[in-house]
């Protein structure tokens, strides 16, 4: 209603001005009328204006009623001139934004599934190298092959990471999963790092502990606290993992004995992209690796502990439930 | 010989994988081309077959279903895909195992290893299995650690799985030195992770059997890379 006294009080406002400036005229032209010939055309003129006003209430009802949003299909606002500008207007910016909208779609889906082939096809690249590497017969040309095969390895997952993570949910596939067995695979597969950066893992699993996730996806993330731990600490330290159990909530952490994270810091690091001091001292760092674990455990309602210190290490927790 | 048929469309991937195939004593093979695979694994009839998913024509899932239909052979499908529904649609199609790339040649060879054990064949695991030098010789199926000098009646020491695989390194590479990552990687246990005190707990019980069949001090480190044997 409120819409429909705003669209006509500018005919009102008309009129009545139109109405003064009439008798302003006739008073000073001086014109002599007879009073009962101004009522005349003032009552005239605003039954027009009365019947008109209805017959455009009932015209656009539908424009000045206020459920138009829920309101789809043709003809939304009504068969008035008005209404069906409107109309013809929305639709067509519907139909171009729809068609827009598909087309950023398709162009994303084609864009991911170009980043899995060419993840797929580097691999088998780096597992030639890999094999190569091991006959070297100079022992620091081959540890120098192994260790930066690793890092392109490292760097090839975390673009695959990225592009699945969009949409993880897409992607899961929840079973029991027994978390001593997932943590000890993903430890395992960075064995060579471990021993050539001579630093050492433990895993602290004091009872066995089976939760309900995806198994791929809580790798994902473990790994990537697992080469964020090796990444920042000295040689010689040890990474500790372990999970510890509270009521129906399960934490797995990594804490390390590295570097830290400066308090100003820690807020940020799983902004997409942001590197801090460290990654600007250290040049490895991408700013993407956190960013995927925060976005993996929205998706499966895990919450993230960080605890750090600069130079005395840091300790990510990720808690889980055991069912979900 | 056990014979290994490669199907894998990058040739230097082929190469390198015929080459630790040969490396443990193993025949590798090769297919013409990527037509008609299951006529081609009819005619070799190989003892193990390593697919590819990803092959030119149709991709592996399909010729594994084919081959399956001939041969009880063990199928390992190698591949760049690592989401569990292709592992999934790999197995039911009759394959054995799935290693995704890229992949530990120990853990290749171990799957390989257990796949054709199955299949009652041993004939790898007891060749090379031992290691001599000057006199010294481990026998990794007897865990036996024995010496024999010129003028020296012959000495015999029980040893336990990861000082076999450390003195069979240290006797192979003899008059050279092990790196200690080379070390350290031999006694990671994938069930307790290695630590220093892991590898020094196994230097000096190295060193305890090395006095017990006669060469004390023989085990010398060599600072900053790794260990070497000295046997006079």
């Amino acid at each position: 209603m409120k819409t429909f006294f705003k669209d006509i009080s500018g005919f009102v406002a008309l009129y009545v001005v139109n109405f003064v400036a009439l008798l302003l005229l006739f008073n000073f032209l001086s014109i002599d009328a007879d009073l009962k010939i101004v009522f005349y055309f003032f009552f005239l003129s605003l039954f027009f204006l009365f019947v008109w006003i209805v017959f455009r209430y009932i015209r656009n009802k539908s424009l000045y009623s206020n459920s138009l949003q829920t309101r789809r299909g043709d003809d939304i606002f009504g068969k008035g001139a008005l209404a069906s500008a409107v109309d013809e207007m929305l639709r067509s910016r519907d139909e171009e934004n729809c068609a827009r909208l598909s087309e950023a779609i398709k162009q994303q889906e084609e864009y991911k599934l170009f980043i899995t082939r060419w993840v797929h096809a580097v691999k088998t690249n780096i597992s030639v190298l890999g094999m190569v590497a091991d006959e070297i017969n100079d022992l620091d040309t081959a540890g120098v092959v192994k260790a930066e095969t690793d890092k392109i390895l490292y760097n090839v997952n975390m673009a695959l990471n990225f592009s699945r993570s969009s949409s993880p949910e897409n992607d899961f596939v929840i079973r029991s999963v027994d978390l001593e067995e997932i943590m000890t695979e993903c430890i395992n597969n960075y064995k060579s790092w471990f021993i050539r950066k001579n630093i050492f893992p433990s895993l602290d699993v004091p009872q066995k502990v089976v939760v309900k996730s995806d198994s791929k996806w809580l790798g994902i993330i473990f790994s990537q606290l697992l080469t964020n731990a090796v990444k920042y600490s000295e040689p010689g330290s040890i990474v500790k993992t372990g999970v510890i159990t509270r009521g129906d909530e399960v934490e797995m952490y990594v804490s390390d004995s590295g570097i830290g994270i400066p308090l100003s810091e820690q807020k940020r690091v799983f902004e997409l992209f942001y590197t801090g001091n460290n990654g600007r001292q250290y040049g490895e760092s991408t700013g993407i690796g956190l960013f995927v674990v925060k976005k993996i455990c929205n998706s499966l309602g895990y919450r993230i502990t960080l605890e750090s210190e600069p130079k005395k290490g840091t300790r990510v927790g990720i808690i889980l439930k055991r069912e979900i | 010989m056990t014979r290994i048929l490669i199907i894998e469309d990058d040739r230097q991937l082929c190469e390198a994988l015929a080459g630790t195939i040969r490396q443990y004593g193993y025949e590798p093979l090769f297919t013409e081309g990527f037509d008609a695979l299951d006529k081609q694994v009819e005619l070799l009839k190989p003892d193990l077959i390593l697919l590819d998913i990803g092959i030119p024509s149709f991709d592996g899932f399909y010729w594994c279903l084919k081959i399956r239909k001939s041969t009880l052979c063990p199928i390992i499908i190698i591949s760049a895909r690592d989401s569990s529904s292709d592992q999934v649609l790999a197995l039911e199609n009759g394959a054995d195992d799935y290693v995704c790339k890229p992949f530990e040649k120990e853990v290749l060879i171990a799957k390989i290893r257990s796949h054709l054990r199955r299949c009652g064949d041993y004939s790898a695991e007891t060749s090379g299995s031992f290691s001599e030098k000057n006199g010294l010789k481990i026998d990794l199926s007897r865990m036996e650690l024995s010496f024999k000098g010129d003028n020296s009646p012959m000495a015999k020491s029980i040893v336990s799985h990861k000082e076999a695989i450390i003195l069979k390194s240290l006797i192979d590479i003899y008059p050279g030195a092990v790196p200690r990552e080379l070390i350290l990687s031999k006694v990671w246990d994938s069930k307790n992770f290695v630590d220093e005190n892991t590898l020094n707990v196994n230097i000096a019980r190295i060193r305890k059997k090395l006095e017990e069949v006669g060469l004390p001090d023989s085990l010398e480190t060599v600072r900053g890379y790794g260990y070497r044997l000295v046997i006079h």
